[in-house]
């Protein structure tokens, strides 16, 4: 008997392979994508790379986004599939088939479809992650040194998702099934339209989830830090994502018709010869494929996002690269003699070195951070038990501060300038419960390129009056000199040496950033390097430059990504049309003998098309400008500075995914037309 | 000069692969007069509905012609074909072919936008013609939504709406029960008694003696005909009861 089940259940497939070989085919897809992302989020090598850890986080949020849109996915075209097997359902039912048995029919069949599906995909997934590996050797050479592992926990992941996929359809079906007596399921489908308030309920919580999405989206502090990164705007950036995902369904599955609904209810436009067929049936259609146009907004915004992303990245990052003369170097020198050092080089080199900037070198220190306050004073237990995350702050004196920018920050104590992002704001405290107000500060594009990407606390007065004042203070923090770390939370005679310390090796350094012609330039750094003892030397564009190859590897695993995130709108944007295909011929076939031309079919299905392209990629590219402050901090936390607009980059990836969309909407719908015209009998 | 007029058609199917013919039509000869309420009769597989098909320019004859008002529907060129169905055929088929995802009123309303006449335009043709056919009550409603009786009653409605010059009807009783059968056919002499040209498909004596005029078709040509003349309906069933008991060999 149990073999009765399995060879009905094997039967059914095997006779509608034209259906589910594709279906499996484009499951197993979202599998291969699945496990690439998961493998990605957990690869240990990843840390390797530069950029490592946040394109792990990254990854993983793809990869619940994907889980997400794969389940709904999976569901709504098994509606499709099986909406043509209710009739076999009704009649071996009516041959003496129970309910249960039948139950367990239909568990089989997806127990078949889940496993097989998830096999395909587990085994691209290996391959694929594999060429990529190659790829990224083939392309990259030895820029990048990475390694692509096995990862058992995520073949282990895809295949429960598949799993719990599958189950969970089984269990509509079988739901379904006991909800209707064979009779009903042996009438075909009823169709039209169903009228109710609940449509416009639901598209005006749609409207509302969509909203609280986009404001939690906005709520991201502008500058992205890795403490925040990892914690909070991570997970306010997931949440939002997933209001987005549901807001999006609730406005095409309800929204949609609720505009069509009311756009019908002007006669004189609704009953014109281009308008009646194309509204009516939409109004019709969208109930259905809605599903499949909410699943290509998601997926088009995915693609958008991820392109805005690239696109920015890699502009930001030439930019950068531009903004620093290819001549520029910056030396340091030790002790008080840097003016008349680099007065002997420049003379020695023709000349041809010019002085872009001086600044003091100072020592950065490390402070800690909860909560939206930063203190200085943290026992040992709060930063473990409590989770106070680190920051570095970068010291600038209001002189340097003035030289660097052209303007005077304007502070006295006890106040303190800031150039950094949120959540660091509001009161600063020591030991004894002052309270120190912080001053933002603009943020200077020419202190950060000195400064490098710490916090940065400008503070009045000079440094030896602020050392005088906080140790006198029992100011807290840790101070980091030259790679030694002074406690400074020790006996008054540690912190005596420390303060000794701290200021030898402030006044010890200054920094020069040094304009040479090109030409000059070999010269410049041979000579430094040979000549002055205690100078360092480093190129900033050789810096800038090793950097930007390095985290070429990770452009090209986000361009991998995107590439897959296109494929699978183009196979969704296809399925859509064939299932839809299949199911509208038989009225198209009434409405060509009721004197429908081909030309009016041509232009309804265009017509569709068109809506269809319109509607998610427009939704699509709003909610990729609302991702603007996520994924601008993303790139800030690259180091790499973003001085375009994030917008006008999301109006350009637009315009490349509908050309792309265009291109296979064409294709798609000529499938469509072709089903619905049918093929003529003839002799 | 009559309204219809079918010469020598022929029809062969042939399967794509084997080569396979069917002999559908072997040569059939027939003209409908205007006012004319035509019904063609025969057994399954006698070929009445590709013969159907053929008139209505669905499907291409392999030989012979088909005039409409004079005009060779062989003549029409393919990107007219559409506008003179549209403007000249009205049909009724047996499993109503209403379209599902339209509401009754858009169906009937259909042809007449897709032959681009004023909304206003519209309802004055549909509700009154609607009102006759006793389902002006369920323009709003859906097909799923009514009975068997009102879709066919709808179907008649929508091929009746653009004042086709012949109303073409294959089986129109053929899923509904004897109730609403009798009410169709009903409406049916209504609409010819309006001057309506009528050529009905059906296997069904009872919807033949409605008609003013019962052609048989067995073997893929006509074979027999008989007018109704003054003959009441019943009287009419009678006498095709007794032609089909003599010329198809006793069935009804």
């Amino acid at each position: 008997m149990r073999n009765i089940y399995f060879r009905i259940a094997f039967n059914a497939i095997s006779k509608k392979r034209i259906v589910y070989i594709p279906y499996i085919f484009s499951t197993a897809i979202m599998g291969m994508v699945l496990y690439l992302l998961i493998s990605l989020s957990r690869d240990v090598h990843m840390t390797d790379l530069i950029g490592g850890e946040v394109f792990a986080v990254l990854a993983k949020i793809g990869a619940i986004i994907f889980f997400i849109l794969s389940t709904i996915f999976s569901i709504y075209i098994s509606f499709f599939i099986t909406r043509g097997r209710h009739k076999e359902y009704a009649v071996l039912n009516v041959l003496g088939l129970e309910k249960k048995h039948l139950t367990k029919i239909i568990f089989i069949e997806n127990m078949i479809l889940s496993v097989s599906s998830s096999v395909i995909g587990i085994i691209g997934g290996i391959v694929f992650y594999k060429l990529i590996e190659l790829a990224v050797i083939k392309f990259l050479g030895g820029l990048i040194n990475y390694e692509m592992s096995f990862e058992p926990m995520a073949v282990a992941i895809v295949f429960l998702s598949y799993l719990l996929v599958y189950s969970v359809i089984s269990v509509i079906q079988v739901a379904l099934l006991y909800l209707s007596r064979p009779v009903e399921y042996m009438k075909s489908a009823s169709k039209g339209e169903r009228k109710g308030k609940l449509y416009v309920l639901f598209t005006l919580a749609g409207i509302a989830i969509l909203a609280i999405a986009y404001k939690i989206e906005y709520s991201i502090p502008p500058d992205l830090r890795i403490t925040n990164f990892i914690g909070k705007s991570t997970r306010q950036f997931i949440f939002s994502s997933i209001l987005i995902v549901a807001a999006t369904f609730l406005l095409f599955i309800f929204g949609s018709v609720t505009v069509l609904s009311l756009v019908r209810k002007n006669k004189r436009f609704f009953y014109r010869k281009n308008n009646f067929i194309s509204l009516s049936t939409l109004i019709f259609r969208m109930r259905r494929s809605a599903i499949g146009l909410g699943t290509i907004c998601i997926l088009s915004t995915l693609a958008i996002v991820l392109a805005s992303a690239l696109i920015s990245f890699a502009v930001s990052a030439d930019e950068y690269l531009n903004s620093i003369a290819p001549e520029t170097f910056i030396a340091r020198f030790a002790g008080f003699n840097g003016d008349t050092d680099l007065a002997s080089i420049i003379g020695a080199t023709g000349g041809n070195a010019k002085v872009k900037r001086v600044y003091e070198s100072f020592p950065f220190f490390m402070a800690y951070t909860n909560r939206d306050k930063f203190y200085h004073e943290v026992s040992e237990t709060a930063i473990t038990e409590a989770g106070f995350s680190a920051e570095y702050f970068s010291l600038i004196d209001e002189v340097s501060y003035t030289a660097l920018t052209g303007e005077d920050p304007d502070i006295t104590y006890p106040e303190f300038g800031v150039i950094m992002g949120s959540p660091l704001s509001g009161t600063m405290k020591d030991a004894s419960d002052q309270t120190h107000k912080l001053i933002s500060l603009k943020d200077s594009e020419s202190v950060r390129s000195v400064y490098g990407y710490n916090n940065i606390l400008v503070f009045p007065g000079d440094p030896e009056a602020l050392l005088n004042y906080y140790l006198g203070n029992d100011f807290r923090f840790i101070v980091n000199i030259e790679q030694k770390d002074y406690d400074m939370r020790q006996s008054p005679e540690e912190l005596a040496t420390a303060k000794e310390d701290f200021l030898n090796e402030y006044y010890s350094f200054r920094t020069y950033v040094v304009n040479v012609d090109a030409s000059y330039a070999e010269q410049y750094y041979v000579y430094i390097n040979t000549n002055v003892s205690g100078a360092s030397i480093e190129s900033a564009t050789e810096d800038a430059v090793n950097f930007i190859s390095a985290i070429k590897g990770l452009f090209f695993l986000c361009s991998i990504i995107m590439f897959l995130f296109i494929i699978m709108m183009v196979v969704t944007l296809y399925y859509k049309n064939l299932f839809e295909g299949i199911e509208d011929a038989p009225n198209y076939e009434i409405m060509r003998k009721l004197g429908m031309d081909d030309k009016l079919i041509n232009r309804t299905v265009y017509t569709h098309m068109i809506i269809s392209l319109v509607l998610p990629i427009a939704l699509a590219a709003v909610h990729a400008m609302f991702s603007e402050r996520y994924v601008i901090g993303i790139i800030r936390m690259f180091e790499v500075r973003v001085t375009h607009s994030f917008q006008w980059l999301v109006i350009l990836s637009t315009v490349i995914v509908t050309i792309i969309y265009l291109f296979i909407g064409i294709i798609a719908s000529g499938t469509y037309i072709k089903i619905v015209k049918g093929k003529k009998q003839e002799v | 000069m009559p309204l219809l007029e079918v010469k020598n058609v022929k029809k062969i199917y042939s399967t794509r692969f084997s080569g396979n013919r069917v002999t559908a039509l072997t040569d059939v000869n027939l003209s409908v007069d205007e006012g004319e309420f035509v019904a063609i009769m025969g057994e399954s597989g006698s070929g009445k509905t590709t013969l159907l098909n053929i008139i209505a320019a669905m499907d291409d004859a392999t030989s012979g012609e088909v005039f409409l008002n004079g005009t060779n529907i062989k003549d029409i060129k393919e990107n007219k074909l559409a506008e003179f169905r549209r403007k000249k055929f009205g049909f009724v088929f047996q499993e109503f072919n209403l379209l599902d995802t339209f509401s009754i009123g858009d169906n009937i309303r259909l042809p007449l936008v897709l032959d681009d006449r004023k909304s206003a335009e519209i309802d004055d043709k549909v509700i009154p013609l609607a009102s006759k056919l006793g389902i002006k009550e369920i323009l709003d409603k859906y097909p799923y939504e009514v009975a068997g009786g009102q879709k066919q009653r709808a179907a008649l409605c929508r091929a009746a709406v653009m004042n086709p010059s012949l109303l073409l009807a294959d089986e129109p009783t053929g899923s509904l029960d004897s109730k609403s059968t009798g009410e169709v056919l009903h409406l049916f002499e209504e609409i010819h008694d309006d001057g309506q040209t009528i050529l009905m498909v059906t296997h069904s004596v009872k919807a033949a003696s409605h008609a003013s005029r019962v052609l048989f078709i067995k073997d893929g040509a006509v074979y027999h005909q008989v007018y109704k003349g003054d003959l009441s309906n019943h009287e009419f069933y009678n006498k095709i009861s007794d032609s089909l008991q003599v010329l198809l060999g006793g069935s009804r």
